[in-house]
């Protein structure tokens, strides 16, 4: 074998080797509510939808990075979230939220909000017809 | 039935074209096929003619096919559902073609378009290599072309044709109002609109150089195909050599306008997120740089005779990859970009394609691997070819950590697993590209300076000892003097962000360096040192901007009383945005801010918010900076007449820095409620109310009631509260809420501090008077934004230049050499 493979093969290794240390502590889970509450205080992932049931706490006069709200996930449970930045413009209008924190006790202490909304997603079928649904009333 | 007022021959020329255009692309592929196969010259010759006449068909189907779609955009024909999905009638003409690459057919087409524009070049070009290159560009064809055409073929959907019907689709098709005739005349008037992040000049011209980027990556795989195919293991390099340079220096263009577009018109604040759509066309560009260099070590030595096929089919792959990650909705919940696809159909018809050109390359690689000439003898340690295959493997290396992370829905779906990035994506990313940075910028300068084969230790050392010298020089200043202190990851990445820093500089500097001492100065010749320096240039860049980017809407939560600490008692780094009432200048990092208020423009949707900035000297008084931002932001009129905000940033931009800001939260002006509700506390004189932007001190609390005032005509009692609000700017305002009462019914006096959104109340309880404090957002116009400073990002643009024009000196010269 040459010098070259060689170091390609020891550049590889090493490369898969820092990946194998790293990974447990660079990856994490999707979960839901219930099983994040058994996770306390272990970063992950929630997908859940707003509980648009409950209202949304947000005074940016008062404090523009405290926002509270409960979600919902499909198979339930339901959790306060609390997020110190901004609300996210289209939180409301959002169809599905994943939310990036942690369980503290029965709140959810996100720090990352990604919101798949309905604008965004034009060829979703489903949304389609909800779309079609308000024009049509829009219109008679 | 007989619709009204449609417009259905264009949907059908348009329809017809893109049948054409498959059959073209099909008749082609065959037709360069048996051409490459024929060995008798008149065979070739016949086939060959065919070939090209199929391809010119196809090249004139893609025109009109773009053209047909032009014509029902520009004309608002809302009965096509490609109109209704991404325009509307208000949308400015500008942005008619990026209605275009928002649907997934147009973005196709916009493919398709440059394969047949690059296809022309190679016919005119190539010579010998036309046609084994072109039956593989037109079977890529064959599937860019499929993916228009929205045809079954036994219940199995292929493709999506953008000249659909809005009343022939589902969930439409059920809909009521289409079965009236005059339904256009009726209901439907308008269409749906282009997402308005993508209403930007950036996203009318990033995706056409980022698809012709995506377009040109055939090329380069095309010609080391057709090298294995005719069995000329080594001279397709030099022909092929231009299309990797083009490939490269596109894929980069395209991919930092992307994030120029980002950076103005996102709010993530930055210009790079690592997020999943970013990285997958990130990936081929890493790959395709480091296939260039094996390929030159090739074309110098004949080494690397293997890896080149390789690195360029890797390069094709993934680049399928990347529009099979971000087109078919599999990334999912893990982008915050907006495609999702046609859902199966594109999921299948796009790993069909993967799989087929990984198994033609694959057969045709193993069934000649013996006959490719491999140099026996070993590399020297001292040759450039050398060193340059290491860089190459580092690329490589790069992009599979980037691929593998980016992968993870994909390989959650294939094992079953949950699996997802952890907290700190950036991080995971950032501290193995800054060692990537180091080694990359080392290696850039240093092997310019070392000949293939072998290089003389001391020639070698003679010419490197200058640069060397003065970079580390520049760089260990700019350690010292650039106040680089990003400790947020601990010291080792500190270390190890200087260390990028000092690889970068020097990459830089040795590179300026080479194109005196080793070229002489030939541009024409310094392609290679042009791009270097670029190259240097941006890594410098992205470690200066990174580390050194500075939250200034840090929020103390406005309270700067003497003696009072922040509730937390620290600045927390997680408080980024702030809130700004109208008219109340508000201190923000070594700035002054106000909201002056808000404005819209006739022909454009969006509503401008004037934020003045003013710097003044702390000594003297005088202003030292002074400045107005508009940042903007669509109000989107959503369900249930909910309007939402869609905001884009507006920079102030100095030579050195960009003071960047953007609205990230405004009072929805169809709701007025108010929400917030009274704190009432006991008081007496002189006490003290704190509330979210100062205090209130209760000057005096008057008690009166017939008996003991006989002035008091009209009521039987009263309790009246002076108070003087102070605050956190140092203003002050007097106030005097007052409570009434007459024949036993309350009637409360309000008093109101406007610019403090406060309204006050007052109480009489069993205990004594109370203050009733109210924080009311309905009261006030308010703003709440985010403000960054990013420095040198000017830097990152002029890197990018340098490094497209060096890729272009470089692909010229080797054009003309060719």
């Amino acid at each position: 074998m040459k010098r070259i493979h060689i170091i390609a093969l020891v550049m590889i290794a090493a490369a898969i080797a820092y990946m194998l240390v790293t990974m447990s502590k660079d990856l994490t889970t999707y979960d839901t509510i219930a099983s994040a509450r058994q996770k306390q205080g272990q970063f992950i992932h929630l997908i859940a939808t707003l509980d648009r049931s409950k209202q949304i706490e947000y005074n940016p006069v008062e404090n523009p990075n405290y926002l509270a709200f409960y979600a919902v996930d499909s198979l339930g449970g339901k959790t306060k979230v609390v997020y110190h930045s901004a609300k996210p413009p289209e939180l409301e209008t959002s169809e599905r939220i994943v939310l990036k924190g942690k369980m503290n006790g029965d709140v959810f202490d996100c720090k990352e909000i990604l919101l798949k909304c309905p604008s965004k997603y034009k060829d979703d079928p489903a949304h389609q017809e909800k779309e079609l649904k308000y024009k049509t009333q829009e219109n008679q | 039935m007989v619709y009204q007022g449609e417009h259905l021959l264009i949907g059908q020329i348009g329809h017809f074209f893109t049948l054409l255009s498959f059959a073209a692309s099909l008749v082609a592929t065959f037709s360069f096929f048996k051409a490459t196969q024929a060995s008798k010259p008149e065979d070739h010759n016949a086939w060959k003619k065919l070939a090209r006449t199929s391809f010119y068909i196809e090249i004139f189907s893609v025109l009109a096919i773009f053209i047909s779609l032009y014509i029902i955009l520009y004309n608002h024909y809302f009965e096509y559902l490609y109109a209704y999905k991404h325009s509307k009638r208000s949308l400015p003409v500008k942005y008619l073609l990026s209605c275009f690459w928002e649907g997934q057919e147009g973005s196709f087409l916009l493919w398709n378009f440059w394969h047949c524009v690059l296809g022309s070049v190679v016919i005119a070009t190539a010579k010998k290599w036309e046609t084994p290159v072109m039956t593989l560009v037109s079977l890529a064809q064959v599937f860019l072309a499929s993916f228009l055409i929205g045809v079954y073929f036994f219940d199995i959907k292929i493709g999506s044709n953008p000249f659909v019907l809005v009343r022939n689709e589902l969930p439409f098709a059920s809909a009521p109002i289409f079965q009236d005739p005059q339904y256009l005349s009726k209901y439907w008037h308008d269409g749906n609109g282009l997402n308005v992040l993508l209403q930007n000049y950036w996203m009318v011209i990033h995706p056409p150089v980022i698809f012709l980027g995506f377009a040109s990556t055939l090329f380069p795989f095309a010609f080391a195909f057709a090298g294995l195919w005719k069995k000329d293991y080594t001279g397709w390099v030099k022909p092929a050599m231009p299309w990797a340079l083009f490939s490269a220096a596109l894929l980069g263009l395209g991919i930092m306008m992307g994030a120029a577009w980002a950076y103005e018109s996102l709010t993530f604040g930055g210009y790079w997120a690592w997020d999943p759509v970013e990285n997958a066309s990130l990936v081929p560009w890493l790959i395709i740089v480091g296939g260039i260099h094996v390929m030159l070590v090739n074309k110098s030595t004949g080494y690397s005779s293997k890896a080149v096929y390789w690195f360029l089919f890797l390069n094709f792959i993934l680049l399928v990859y990347s529009t099979f990650l971000t087109r078919t909705g599999v990334l999912g919940d893990t982008s915050v970009h907006s495609f999702t696809g046609e859902g199966d159909s594109l999921f299948w018809h796009l790993i069909l394609m993967m799989t087929l050109f990984t198994g033609l390359f694959l057969v045709m690689y193993f069934k000649n691997q013996k006959h490719i000439p491999v140099v026996k003898k070993e590399e020297d340690i001292s040759s450039r070819e050398f060193w340059m295959f290491v860089g190459a493997l580092v690329f490589f290396i790069s992009a599979a950590y980037i691929t593998f992370y980016t992968s993870l829905p994909v390989i959650n779906k294939i094992f079953g697993t949950n699996k997802a990035i952890g907290e700190d994506p950036e991080y995971i990313y950032n501290r193995v590209m800054v060692l990537i940075a180091v080694v990359l910028g080392l290696l850039t300068a240093i092997t310019q300076y070392l000949r293939y084969k072998q290089t003389p230790r001391s020639f070698w050392i003679k010419k490197i000892i200058a640069p060397t010298a003065i970079a580390l020089l520049i760089s260990v200043s700019i350690s010292f003097f650039g106040g680089i202190t990003y400790d947020k990851y601990g010291i080792g990445y500190l270390g190890a962000i200087h260390l990028a820093m000092f690889a970068s500089i020097y990459a830089i500097i040795a590179n300026a360096a080479y194109i005196w001492s080793g070229l002489k100065g030939k541009l024409k010749a310094a392609g290679g040192s042009v791009a270097h320096v670029g190259f240097g240039l941006v890594l410098a860049a992205i470690l200066i901007t990174s580390s050194k980017k500075e939250v200034i809407s840090i929020n103390r939560t406005g309270i700067i009383i003497p003696g009072l600490l922040d509730p937390k008692g620290k600045e927390d780094s997680g408080m980024e945005n702030i809130t700004l009432i109208q008219g109340v200048p508000t201190p923000m990092g070594k700035y002054m801010v106000t909201y002056q208020g808000d404005s819209t423009h006739p022909g454009d949707e969006k509503l401008y918010f004037k934020v003045n900035y003013i710097r003044e000297d702390s000594a003297t008084g005088k202003i030292k900076e002074h400045f107005n931002l508009y940042p903007d932001a669509f109000l989107m009129k959503g369900e249930g007449g909910r309007t939402s905000l869609s905001a884009n940033p507006d920079s102030r931009h100095y030579w050195n820095k960009d003071i960047f800001t953007f609205i990230t939260s405004m009072p929805d002006p169809s709701s007025t409620k108010d929400t917030a509700s009274f704190k009432n506390r006991l008081v007496k004189s002189g006490d003290t109310i704190f509330y979210s932007k100062g205090f209130i001190l209760v000057d005096q609390i008057i008690e009166a009631n017939k008996n003991t005032n006989k002035d008091l005509p009209l009521v039987d009692s009263a309790w009246l509260a002076d108070v003087t609000v102070h605050s956190v700017d140092g203003r002050t305002y007097k106030a005097s809420p007052a409570l009434f009462s007459k024949d036993g019914m309350p009637m409360p006096k309000l008093d109101t501090v406007m610019s403090q959104s406060l309204v006050l109340q007052v109480n009489k309880t069993q205990s004594g008077v109370e203050l009733g404090v109210k924080e009311s957002s309905a009261v006030m116009k308010y703003i709440t934004l985010k403000a960054f400073q990013f420095p040198y990002i000017g830097l990152l643009w002029l890197g990018i230049i340098i490094m497209t024009t060096g890729f272009f000196i470089s692909m010229l010269n080797r054009a003309r050499k060719g």
